[in-house]
């Protein structure tokens, strides 16, 4: 679930069980979902499915509703495109659970035309009925969110569908500008923080140093944590200039930049305010990279 | 089976260097597939799954560029001007037939049409901006036009079918297109925007840019909460109505 407190009862995380997820081309045979689909590309129809197993019975105890009325909707979502956030979705597969169908397969077929980079799958079950018949925080409304699984499935274009990252020639790509002999050049826009971060924020490694190319190869975790610092400073620098606005980066929706980065901000500098955060930006500009570069470290960034 | 038109890429970096390169030899609107060997170094095209159509980008930066003509591209520079260009190549660009597939879906696609095809048409509707409106992604120049005419398409046979399209300013289509939890759903986007036609008919447009803020931040939590989506075409009509209605109501305080 996200982390947005619903202001009603929601299913427990072991009230539904999702299983038996296969993907295949139709007429194919089906494999299980992996990460990575393999060797796709837009002549390729996908038929995709999962088993939804309901323990009705916790489902009604959950939610404070008669286990004999409860109805919930069990909805597959399908999305598409690069980046933390698809470009487009539409429900794909909806099936009525209720107590004498608790136990039900959702399952799509995708054109292969309509998709691109890479599948969001996502379950939701939400409330179908009785409406306003339980308890004061039992939901009411139809459409409420119970419970919500996704995932991601890679199409193609791997490196740009998480956080980019490009080993390039620097000599080749940017021959006498000034980025040329750094070891590595982070490409975003600072004047759009509702920008999906997957889609909108590239890191560029400079190959011609080979000893920078090989360390970030091996995944040497000094190297990383100076890469993510650079982008982490780079985005709360930026926020910060936001001076007139202690909430700016509070309204940026999930996978955002701005989303990303208050993220960073509560992880660098827990508890502080926006106007304390910028004092010691400005007079212990030390300190404030300090403090990045330790919540930087490899398990601590989310 | 649709055969898909594989369209020229160009990953961010290939913007830096093509921008670099227009600006050397002068920056103009590409008419011939000569352009596609001239940045053979930067560009890309899927290795399969359809059949290359370099000629199709051409085609659509021909198009654009007549569009932009009507309006009064290269003279005119009023913002009265760039609208109708919008609102045109929004129409015009949500039913191109290579625009119909995954590919749209891709700024590196949109980075190609920008940045090599017609960047002369980018300098003339954003002139002084930075290079994200010709990287891909929802504020490039075409890509947010293309965004636009397909999320607020009402549809072959409605007798207005882009009365969208046409209707909302600037602000409005910022608030809905750049919210992508509301932007990535046709249903929501058009439900909306016909919210803010209904709205916006009973208060008068002036007042509509303080309303529509704050209309959109009530549907964004309330789409948290309830999937909006899930509701069928009368009860989603009705959830907006409320909130405009609500939004009008913290407007007027």
């Amino acid at each position: 679930m996200k982390r947005i407190a619903l202001p009603f009862l929601t299913l427990s995380e072991n009230t539904i069980e999702l299983s038996e997820w296969t993907i295949g081309e139709p007429g194919q045979p089906r494999y299980p979902l992996e990460e990575v689909q393999e060797n796709w590309d837009y002549e390729k129809d996908l038929e995709i499915g999962v088993e939804v197993n309901v323990n009705f019975e916790q489902a009604a105890t959950d939610l404070a509703l008669d286990q004999s009325t409860l109805q919930m909707a069990a909805v597959f979502m399908v999305g598409t495109g690069a980046g933390t956030m698809p470009r487009v979705v539409h429900r794909a597969c909806t099936r009525i659970l209720d107590h004498t169908n608790k136990n039900i397969r959702l399952a799509t077929t995708l054109a292969g035309h309509t998709l691109s980079s890479q599948l969001h799958l996502e379950v939701r079950i939400l409330f179908e009925g009785p409406v306003e018949s339980g308890k004061p925080l039992s939901p009411a409304l139809k459409g409420a969110k119970l419970w919500q699984f996704d995932r991601r499935i890679l199409l193609e274009d791997g490196g740009c569908s998480r956080f980019p990252i490009e080993l390039t020639s620097f000599t080749d790509t940017f021959q006498g500008m000034p980025e040329q002999n750094a070891p590595w050049y982070v490409v975003w826009d600072p004047s759009n923080f509702h920008a999906d971060f997957g889609g909108n924020v590239r890191l560029y490694v400079n190959s011609d140093m080979e000893e920078v190319s090989q360390r970030f190869v091996d995944g040497d975790r000094l190297l990383l944590q100076a890469i993510v610092a650079d982008v982490m400073t780079q985005m709360i620098s930026a926020a910060l200039e936001h001076d007139n606005e202690e909430d700016f980066l509070s309204g940026f929706e999930e996978g955002s930049i701005g989303q990303q980065t208050r993220v960073w901000i509560e992880t660098a500098f827990r508890g502080q305010s926006r106007e304390i955060i910028r004092t010691i930006r400005r007079k212990y500009p030390g300190r404030f990279h300090a403090s990045i570069l330790a919540a930087a470290e490899l398990g601590s960034e989310e | 089976m649709m055969a898909v038109a594989l369209l020229p890429r160009l990953k961010p970096i290939g913007v830096d260097t093509a921008l670099a390169r227009s600006l050397e030899s002068g920056v103009t609107t590409s008419a011939t597939l000569s352009v596609l060997s001239d940045y053979s170094d930067v560009l890309s095209f899927a290795p399969s799954g359809g059949y290359k159509a370099g000629a199709a980008a051409i085609a659509i930066g021909r198009e654009l560029k007549t569009i932009a003509e009507r309006a009064g591209f290269p003279a005119a520079t009023s913002q009265a001007a760039k609208a109708e260009f919008d609102q045109e190549a929004a129409v015009y660009l949500a039913q191109v037939p290579e625009l119909q597939s995954g590919e749209a879906l891709r700024n590196d696609v949109w980075a190609f049409l920008t940045t090599v095809i017609a960047p002369e048409l980018v300098c003339w509707r954003f002139p002084g901006e930075s290079r994200n409106r010709f990287t891909g992604g929802n504020r490039n120049t075409f890509q947010r036009l293309w965004i636009r005419g397909t999320g607020l398409d009402r549809g072959n046979d409605h007798p207005d079918r882009w009365g969208l399209v046409k209707a909302l300013p600037e602000d409005a289509m910022v608030q809905i297109f750049e919210r992508s939890a509301i932007a990535n759903s046709r249903r929501l986007t058009t439900a909306i925007a016909e919210g803010w036609m209904g709205t916006s008919i009973k208060t008068g447009k002036g007042t509509m840019e303080n309303i529509m803020r704050k209309a959109i931040k009530i549907l964004r939590i309330r789409n948290e909460i309830i999937d909006l989506s899930y509701l069928d075409d009368d009860q989603l009509e009705m959830t907006i109505v409320t909130v405009f209605e609500s939004a009008m109501t913290v407007a007027a305080r």
